[in-house]
C-alpha cells in the first residue's frame, strides 16, 4: 500500500489513533471527498413561468399579451415547455441529463412579502411561524462542527445558515478571508483566552471567535494551493461561482455552499431584465458545472436553485408582473433519479382567489429530500417533523 | 452589586449605557432614577410634520420620485433618530421606544406612515399599554402592514387580528383558530384612508354576533382589544417581553409573574412598572449582570456615547448597522428581530470587534479620546471583568485604550 493510499484508507476510519505516529509528522491534510451542496437563491421572485415557458398553453398567452415569450424565441425541450432562450447552457445540462426541474413548489398559505416569504423559505417554517434559526444552522447544529462546513458566498450571513450553536460562515470572497482575521488585537483576544469568564454569552463568544480563526485559517491554508479557473464571467454570481468551486477543488470539508443572484423583482418591463438576470445565472451555472466537471468534482455536488415565490400569472399594467406564489426549483447533478421535469406541468386553470399558482409539492419536502439522500442526515430532527421525501435523487 | 454598579447596570436597561460625565456625576442610584424618569416626561417627535395638503400631492408624484423621496425620508429619519438616542436626557424614553418599535415591528415602504407609526409609539411609550395598543393598531402602517385594509365583511382576511393575538399580546396558543376567525370578523371596517389616517368603514364592517375568547356580542375592534386585556394571559406577555428586554435573557417564571402584577396593579401603565422594576432588588442580583447581548443599536449608541464618537454621515451610519445586522426601521418581520445569540456569527462578532478602530481609522465617525486610565475605563465600561491580562492591550498595540477595551467581547454584553 502505498504511503497516501494508506492514509486516504485510515482517514476513512476517522480515527487518528490508527495513523502511526511516525506518519503523523508529515501531516497531509486531507481533501474531502464527501457530497456538497450548492445553493443558488434567486432573490426578488424569480417568474418561474417565463423561465420554462408552456409554450402551447393559450391561457398563457392569453395573460400576459406583453411579458409572454412566444413560441419561436424560447428553447423547445419537449413538446409542451421550452426554455427561457437566455438559459442555452442549461438546456445542454438538461438534454444530457443532469437537470431536474421541480413545478408548483410552495407551502399553504402563501405570503407574499420579499422579507415574510424568504425567511419562511430560510427557516423552513409554517407561514404563521417566526423561526429564529435557518434549515442548514439546524443541520450545521446537528452534523457539523466548524462555521466552515456551510460557507456562504457573502459579507453577511443569511438566517437560512445560523443554527444556535453553530452558525456557518460568510466569506464576501478569497482575497478578504486573509483580511478579516488580520487585526493583531483580536488575535492577541483569541490566543489570551483562558478557559470560562463565568459568563455564558462571554464564552460563547470566544468560542465563536475561536472557531472563525480556525475555519478562516483552515480554508486559507487549503485555497493556497488551489489554480482558480479563470473562464468565469467576473459577474456578481460569476465570483461566487468560482470562489465555490476554488473551494471544492481545493477539498475544503465544506458540505454546504449558499450564493445568492439578486435582482428578480421585476414589476416593471420585465422583459429585458429577466434576459440578463437568467444569462447570468446560465453563464456563471454553466462555467461551475464545466469547471467541476474537468477536475472530477461534479459527482459529488448538486446544485440546487430556488426563489422566495413566483409571480402573478397575470401580468400588470407595466409590462412586468407582481409577487405570485408557487415556483419552480431547479436541481443540477448527475446522480439524479429522475431527470427532466419532475412531477406535472404547472396549473394555470386552477388559480387561487388572487389569481396565484396552487403548490402542489412542499418545498420542505424538497429539504427532507436534500437533508435525507445527499446530507445523510435525518430530516425530521431538523425539519421539526416528518416530511415526505421525493425521489428526483 | 455596590451602588455605583447598580447605577451602571441599570443604565444599559434603562438607557444606552452612562456617558463619561454622567457616570462622573452620579454617586446615588436613587438620584439616577429621579433623573431618568423626569427627563422622560419630554418627548421628542421625528421627522417633519407633513400636512394633508403636502400629503396629497405626494401622492400626485412619479412613482419613482416618490420612492425615492420616501427613501431618504427613512434614511434620515433613521439618523435623526440615532441621535436622539445618544443624549442623555432622552435615555428612557428613546429606549422604551426602541423596546416597543421591535415589539410592534412593523416594515413597510412608506416612509412617512413608518415615522408616524415610530412617533404614536415614542408619545405613549411610558403611557398606557392599553392605549399603546389601541393607537399602533390604528397607524396606518400596521393596519396595511398586516393587511386589515383588506379585511371586510364576507372576506375576512386574520393576518392582523391573528397577529394582535398572537405577537402584541397573547402570545402563541392561548387562543383558538375559531378566536382568530371571530376577531378578524370584528375589525372588519378598520382602515386607513390615502392620507394615512384612521378610518371607520360602516359598509365594510360586519355587525354580526361574534364569540371571541368565551364571550358573545356584536363586538368590534375596540371590544376586542378590551377583552385581550382582561386576560391575565396578556400581562404575562407583555411582562415576558418586558424581562427579556429590560432584566435578563434568560426567562425567570417568578420575575416574569412579578412585573405581570405590577402592570394589573397598575391598570397596564408602564412608567410605574418600570420604576417599580428598577427599585426591586432582585433586578441587581448578580446573575442579571452581562446576561444581555447588546444588540447592534445598543452596542453602537452605547460606542457612541460612552466613546464620545460622533457620527456625521446618514449614509455611513446605516452601514455600520446594516454590517452589525440590524437597521432602524427595519426590522426583518412582524416578529422583531431575532436577538441573543442570534446577534453573534464568525461576521457580525469579527465586525463587532474591529468597528471601534474602525469608525475612528476610516473616519466614520469622529472620536474624542479621553486621558483616563485603563482601570478607570475597565471600571466604566464592563459589566464583567475583563481578563487580567487585557489590560495591556492598548500599552501592547499602541492603541487608544477606549477603542482597545470596546473591541472585546466583554464589552458585547451588559
Amino acid at each position: 500500500m502505498k504511503r497516501r493510499d494508506f492514509l486516504k484508507y485510515t482517514s476513512l476510519t476517522t480515527s487518528a489513533v490508527l495513523v502511526p505516529s511516525f506518519l503523523k509528522a508529515f501531516e497531509i491534510p486531507q481533501n474531502f471527498e464527501g457530497k456538497k451542496l450548492v445553493i443558488i437563491q434567486f432573490s426578488g421572485g424569480n417568474d418561474g413561468l417565463n423561465t420554462f415557458v408552456p409554450y402551447q398553453n393559450d391561457l398563457y398567452y392569453q395573460y400576459r399579451p406583453k411579458v409572454a415569450l412566444s413560441k419561436d424565441e424560447i428553447l423547445k425541450v419537449h413538446s409542451e415547455i421550452g426554455f427561457h432562450p437566455a438559459l442555452q447552457q442549461l438546456r445542454s445540462l438538461y438534454d444530457e441529463g443532469y437537470v431536474s426541474i421541480i413545478n408548483e413548489v410552495g407551502y399553504p398559505n402563501p405570503n407574499r412579502s420579499h422579507f415574510r416569504s424568504m425567511d419562511i423559505w430560510h427557516t423552513a417554517s409554517e407561514a404563521q411561524e417566526y423561526k429564529n434559526n435557518g434549515w442548514l444552522g439546524r443541520y450545521l447544529d446537528a452534523e457539523c462542527t466548524a462555521p466552515h462546513m456551510a460557507i456562504e458566498m457573502s459579507q453577511g450571513l443569511s438566517l437560512a445558515l445560523k443554527g444556535d450553536q453553530l452558525s456557518g460562515m460568510a466569506v464576501p470572497n478569497l482575497n478578504m478571508l486573509q483580511k478579516t482575521i488580520r487585526s493583531k488585537h483580536v488575535k492577541y483576544i483569541n490566543n489570551n483566552h483562558k478557559g470560562h469568564s463565568h459568563n455564558a454569552h462571554v464564552d460563547f463568544m470566544y468560542k465563536t471567535l475561536a472557531s472563525t480563526y480556525s475555519s478562516t485559517n483552515y480554508l486559507n491554508e487549503k485555497i493556497g494551493k488551489v489554480d482558480r479557473s479563470s473562464s468565469y464571467p467576473q459577474t456578481q454570481l460569476g465570483k461566487q461561482l468560482q470562489d465555490v468551486a476554488s473551494f471544492i477543488k481545493a477539498g475544503a470539508k465544506s458540505k454546504v455552499y449558499y450564493a445568492t443572484h439578486n435582482g428578480f423583482d421585476t414589476h416593471v418591463y420585465q422583459k429585458n431584465k429577466h434576459q440578463q438576470l437568467l444569462g447570468q445565472f446560465d453563464e456563471a451555472v454553466g462555467t461551475f458545472v464545466q469547471d467541476l466537471k474537468k477536475s472530477g468534482q461534479f459527482d459529488n455536488t448538486l446544485v440546487v436553485v430556488f426563489s422566495e415565490f413566483g409571480r402573478r400569472v397575470k401580468e400588470n399594467g407595466s409590462a412586468g408582473t407582481d409577487h405570485g406564489t408557487a415556483n419552480n426549483m431547479i436541481i443540477i447533478g448527475n446522480q439524479l433519479k429522475k431527470a427532466g421535469f419532475y412531477n406535472q406541468e404547472t396549473d394555470l386553470v386552477n388559480l387561487d382567489s388572487n389569481g396565484d399558482l396552487q403548490y402542489s409539492v412542499d418545498f420542505r419536502d424538497v429539504y427532507a429530500t436534500l437533508l435525507d439522500k445527499w446530507l445523510d442526515t435525518k430530516h425530521d430532527q431538523i425539519l421539526g417533523g416528518k416530511r415526505s421525501p421525493l425521489a428526483f435523487i | 452589586m455596590n451602588e455605583k454598579e447598580k447605577i451602571k447596570h441599570l443604565s444599559w436597561r434603562a438607557g444606552f449605557g452612562l456617558s463619561y460625565q454622567q457616570w462622573h456625576s452620579y454617586t446615588k442610584l436613587n438620584d439616577y432614577i429621579h433623573d431618568l424618569f423626569e427627563h422622560a416626561k419630554n418627548v421628542e417627535l421625528l421627522g417633519e410634520e407633513v400636512s394633508n395638503e403636502e400629503m396629497q400631492s405626494m401622492m400626485q408624484e412619479d412613482k419613482k420620485d416618490l420612492q425615492m423621496e420616501m427613501r431618504k425620508m427613512e434614511k434620515d429619519a433613521n439618523f435623526q433618530w440615532f441621535q436622539q438616542m445618544q443624549k442623555d436626557e432622552n435615555a428612557l424614553r428613546e429606549k422604551v421606544t426602541f423596546f416597543w418599535h421591535d415589539y410592534f415591528a412593523c416594515r413597510i415602504n412608506n416612509s412617512y406612515w413608518s415615522i408616524k407609526l415610530n412617533n404614536t409609539i415614542r408619545e405613549n411609550a411610558l403611557g398606557n399599554f392599553k392605549i399603546l395598543l389601541t393607537e399602533v393598531s390604528k397607524t396606518s402602517a400596521m393596519l396595511r402592514f398586516l393587511n386589515n385594509q383588506q379585511n371586510k365583511k364576507n372576506a375576512p382576511n386574520e393576518n392582523f387580528a391573528r397577529e394582535v393575538m398572537e405577537l402584541f399580546t397573547m402570545g402563541r396558543d392561548k387562543y383558538s383558530e375559531e378566536d382568530i376567525k371571530e376577531a378578524a370578523r370584528a375589525f372588519t371596517g378598520w382602515r386607513s384612508n390615502r392620507l394615512g389616517e384612521f378610518v371607520f368603514h360602516e359598509k365594510r364592517h360586519d355587525t354580526g354576533l361574534k364569540t371571541f375568547l368565551g364571550q358573545t356580542g356584536n363586538w368590534n375592534g375596540d371590544d376586542i382589544i378590551d377583552i385581550i386585556l382582561e386576560q391575565p394571559q396578556t400581562a404575562h406577555f407583555v411582562a415576558s417581553k418586558i424581562h427579556q428586554h429590560f432584566v435578563s435573557e434568560t426567562d425567570d417564571e417568578k420575575q416574569i409573574q412579578w412585573i405581570a402584577d405590577k402592570l394589573i396593579e397598575n391598570n397596564y401603565e408602564i412608567s410605574p412598572t418600570l420604576r417599580a422594576l428598577f427599585t426591586v432588588s432582585w433586578f441587581y442580583d448578580s446573575k442579571n449582570e452581562g446576561s444581555i447581548i447588546k444588540s447592534p443599536i445598543l452596542l453602537l449608541v452605547g460606542m457612541s456615547r460612552q466613546g464620545q464618537f460622533e457620527f456625521n454621515d446618514t449614509k455611513k451610519c446605516i452601514r455600520v448597522q446594516q454590517s452589525l445586522g440590524q437597521i432602524l426601521f427595519k426590522p426583518p418581520n412582524v416578529a422583531g428581530w431575532n436577538e441573543g445569540r442570534a446577534w453573534i456569527d464568525s461576521s457580525t462578532l469579527l465586525f463587532r470587534l474591529n468597528l471601534p478602530m474602525a469608525l475612528e481609522k476610516r473616519k466614520i465617525a469622529t472620536y474624542k479620546p479621553t486621558n483616563a486610565t485603563p482601570f478607570e475605563l475597565a471600571d466604566f465600561l464592563f459589566q464583567v471583568p475583563l481578563p487580567k491580562a487585557n489590560y495591556q492591550l492598548p500599552t501592547k498595540f499602541g492603541i487608544d485604550p477606549m477603542l482597545s477595551f470596546m473591541s472585546t467581547p466583554e464589552y458585547q454584553i451588559c
